[in-house]
């Protein structure tokens, strides 16, 4: 028996067209001097139209779930739920671990500096969840805010406090006042990274919306530790609260491109 | 029977009316399509842009308010996508260089004519800053007024007209004064 080479004709061509196949040498070369194969080909271009129309579709239909259904709600009531979650992880945070004493350090400045941190904080969020349709605010705008995030804490910590200082907490060693500080203002901090990338509709695939988070959270963490440490030498306030917004941004800016580079 | 508006598709498809959506991206998608390739390299790139625009399309419905233009917002989406693309490949602007039609050997006479000048408008977009070749795509590919492109581009008008005109001024010059009519 022995087998001849089938020569494409126009319905082979129409066949592979219809199936999205490519076509082989020997059908191009039909092609190329076939009227009917040239019209039918264009008459098929629309097509790839339909093919980019149901890999939109079925990326819409990924979009399920609680996620989803939370990147899909309104800009405002998202920036709004990640302001009420911040509300309630400083709350949470005061009633699990209370400030051992308000005493030393004037209430007005605890209010001012819980003020300034809570402000700051919802100005990042509102920046970090701004819409993709809206055109964006000018780099320098964000690359002020992230800076403004990290320093304020900074500024916090090396400015005297008015009052008597407080060197230390009854029976705790200032390593670990230092230590549980910085892990209950990233757990604060942590938190409200978790809320915005839930939040988040795609922006935190870039560099900066992830420092920006950060930035927010270290702020929210330093609002958090305020109403917890009344610890105020220097070094304690340099190394457990004002570090917490750099830690978050380095681990979570190493975790968004080992992130970005697995879904790449 | 008068066909809605995209406005009312808009609205329609963020009441959860899906037949919109269809209608909307019939309408929209060719000409987003058109824009991206010609901004960037690869075809496929400019078609994965596309999807996740009308992705995003999807995700910020609940954002669409009554009164705002449905094109310029979403070609809003479509060039902050088009700058991450850019900005996460660590690349520049470029015009692409797998030219529609030009290795097709099945390609007719008419259609060749077209994809030829499609390629010399290509050629011709390839030598205008990133800037002039933001405003000309979506002032000229997609049809945008210059107030809207000067907002989807975050300058002024004024500037945007500069752009604008200097722009297809240089288009003129890289096709020769008379040998494309298309640039206007």
């Amino acid at each position: 028996m022995t087998h001849t080479r089938v020569v494409p004709d126009c319905a082979d061509v129409a066949e592979a067209v219809s199936r999205g196949e490519p076509l082989s040498a020997e059908a191009q070369a039909h092609v190329s001097h076939c009227r009917v194969c040239q019209a039918s080909r264009d008459a098929a271009r629309p097509a790839s139209g339909d093919a980019l129309f149901a890999r939109v579709e079925a990326a819409i239909g990924e979009e399920r779930g609680l996620l989803a259904r939370l990147r899909s709600l309104p800009t405002g009531l998202r920036v709004l739920g990640a302001v009420a979650w911040a509300v309630i992880i400083v709350l949470a945070s005061t009633l699990a671990t209370p400030r051992s004493a308000y005493g030393p350090v004037p209430a007005q400045y605890l209010v001012l500096a819980v003020t300034v941190l809570a402000i700051l904080t919802a100005l990042a969020v509102r920046l970090d969840l701004r819409p993709l349709q809206v055109v964006p605010s000018g780099h320098a705008s964000v690359l002020g805010m992230i800076a403004v995030g990290l320093a304020v804490p900074v500024a916090l910590a090396v400015l005297p406090a008015p009052g008597p200082q407080v060197t230390s907490l009854p029976g705790v060693g200032d390593t670990p006042a230092i230590v549980g500080c910085f892990l209950i203002g990233c757990g604060a901090g942590t938190l409200l990274i978790l809320g915005l990338r839930a939040l988040d509709r795609g922006a935190h695939r870039s560099p900066t919306n992830v420092l920006l988070a950060a930035a927010a959270g270290g702020l929210l963490g330093n609002a958090a530790l305020e109403l917890h440490c009344p610890i105020t030498t220097t070094v304690h306030l340099l190394l457990g609260h004002a570090t917490v917004g750099i830690a978050l941004a380095a681990a979570y800016g190493i975790a968004a491109l080992r992130l970005t580079r697995r879904t790449a | 029977m008068t066909s809605r508006s995209d406005e009312e598709l808009m609205a329609a498809y963020a009441r959860g009316d899906a037949a919109a959506f269809r209608e909307i991206f019939e309408r929209l998608s060719p000409i987003l399509l058109r824009v991206m390739r010609h901004q960037l390299r690869r075809p496929e790139d400019a078609s994965d842009l596309v999807q996740q625009t009308f992705l995003h399309l999807h995700r910020s419905r609940l954002d669409f308010r009554d009164g705002a233009q449905l094109k310029p917002w979403l070609f809003t989406i479509a060039m902050n996508l088009k700058r991450e693309y850019f900005r996460r490949a660590s690349r520049k602007p470029e015009s692409p260089l797998e030219l529609d039609g030009r290795a097709d050997p099945s390609t007719g006479n008419d259609e060749h004519h077209r994809l030829e000048a499609a390629d010399a408008v290509e050629f011709a977009l390839s030598k205008l800053s990133p800037e002039q070749r933001d405003v000309i795509s979506l002032h000229w590919l997609a049809g945008i007024p210059l107030p809207e492109v000067a907002q989807m581009v975050g300058a002024s008008l004024s500037a945007v007209k500069v752009r604008a005109h200097r722009g297809y001024a240089a288009m003129r010059q890289a096709l020769g004064e008379s040998s494309n009519p298309e640039v206007p």
